[in-house]
């Protein structure tokens, strides 16, 4: 979405001189950043939501179903490292495909696109 | 510096087949010296523009800057090439200003002097001198949205202008302004062109504008006259 509303600026920019490679460069870092900040985000809030599931919440379950009173909650830190990096590893392969579509924009046909 | 095109061709391959839009374009001038591109719409102006700027490819023919060969087919291998000759010595002005919206008017000056790695404080006080010699010292921290048409032109031309370019194209820059703006831009962009000893190319509806330019000529059916 973001290539599709940056068509016209990319193409400026590569009238200014931006080469293929600084566009794939600036959009792949915005992506990666949009990436690690929603995984930092997601991790903070998870980590609160299972310490607060865990020690005050306590969320009921019915023991003839489940055979425990509780959600039982177990936080582990390799568990949240190994999420945190797949999250930052799939945020960064997504990010690729759109990067390399910004840098192939072609600057004559971009400053033709509406808006 | 000189620049020189020499037998330029241009096709568009279309599925309804090949249009030939520009047939052995030449073109040459001397650092300093303007060319006015007159031509009905759709003749081919911009595209002639576009390929004499490298951000199109041409079919045929040789561009030169100070007699290095710049222009090379369409490998994708020479593409840098291309934008980096544009960075260095390119500067394009639209017919539309083409700012960044979310940019205020110093910063969208500030903009190919980065791309270029001078630093911050260099790329500020050339994009503050630069827009006050266009009159918009008072302009500066003003986004796209606040100024008005005339403003937005002399913004684009002042971006640019401010890494001094030796070839300058305008793209009808005055072509969405009323005549009394549209004498003022071209005032400004004139002048500064002037000021920098660059070659300046404009296409332009405006026949009273295009006797302004030390060289004139007609594009008709992808030939200069």
């Amino acid at each position: 979405m973001v290539v599709r509303d940056k068509t016209k600026d990319i193409a400026i920019l590569k009238s200014m001189g931006a080469t293929d490679s600084s566009i794939l460069k600036i959009f792949f870092m915005q992506g990666v950043f949009v990436g690690l900040v929603g995984t930092v985000v997601g991790i903070g809030l998870g980590v609160v939501m299972s310490i607060l599931l865990r020690d005050y919440v306590r969320f009921p379950l019915d023991r003839s179903v489940y055979m425990i009173d509780t959600l039982p909650v177990d936080l582990r830190i390799s568990d949240v490292i190994l999420v945190g990096a797949g999250a930052v590893i799939i945020s960064c392969l997504a990010t690729l495909y759109p990067a390399l579509l910004a840098s192939r924009v072609i600057p004559t046909e971009g400053l033709k696109v509406d808006g | 510096m000189a620049f020189e095109a020499r037998n330029i061709q241009k096709i568009f391959h279309q599925e309804s087949g090949d249009v030939r839009v520009l047939e052995d374009v030449s073109v040459a001038l001397q650092a300093g010296e303007s060319l006015s591109i007159v031509g009905q719409s759709g003749v081919g102006k911009s595209t002639l523009l576009h390929c004499l700027g490298l951000l199109d490819t041409i079919d045929k023919g040789e561009i030169f800057f100070s007699d290095e060969l710049v222009s090379r087919g369409g490998e994708s291998s020479t593409q840098d090439a291309r934008a980096l000759v544009r960075r260095r010595s390119i500067g394009f002005v639209f017919q539309f200003h083409y700012l960044m919206s979310e940019l205020t008017a110093m910063e969208n000056v500030m903009l190919p002097l980065l791309m270029s790695d001078h630093s911050q404080e260099e790329a500020e006080s050339r994009a503050k001198e630069i827009l006050s010699s266009v009159g918009l010292s008072h302009r500066l921290q003003h986004r796209p949205s606040k100024l008005s048409g005339g403003e937005q032109q002399r913004v684009a031309i002042a971006r640019a202008l401010v890494h001094r370019p030796k070839l300058i194209l305008a793209d009808e820059p005055t072509g969405n302004l009323d005549p009394k703006t549209a004498e003022n831009v071209f005032n400004v962009l004139k002048d500064q062109s002037l000021r920098l000893k660059a070659i300046l190319i404009m296409a332009t509806h405006h026949m009273d504008l295009a006797k302004n330019f030390d060289k004139q000529a007609t594009l008709v059916g992808g030939r200069l006259q």
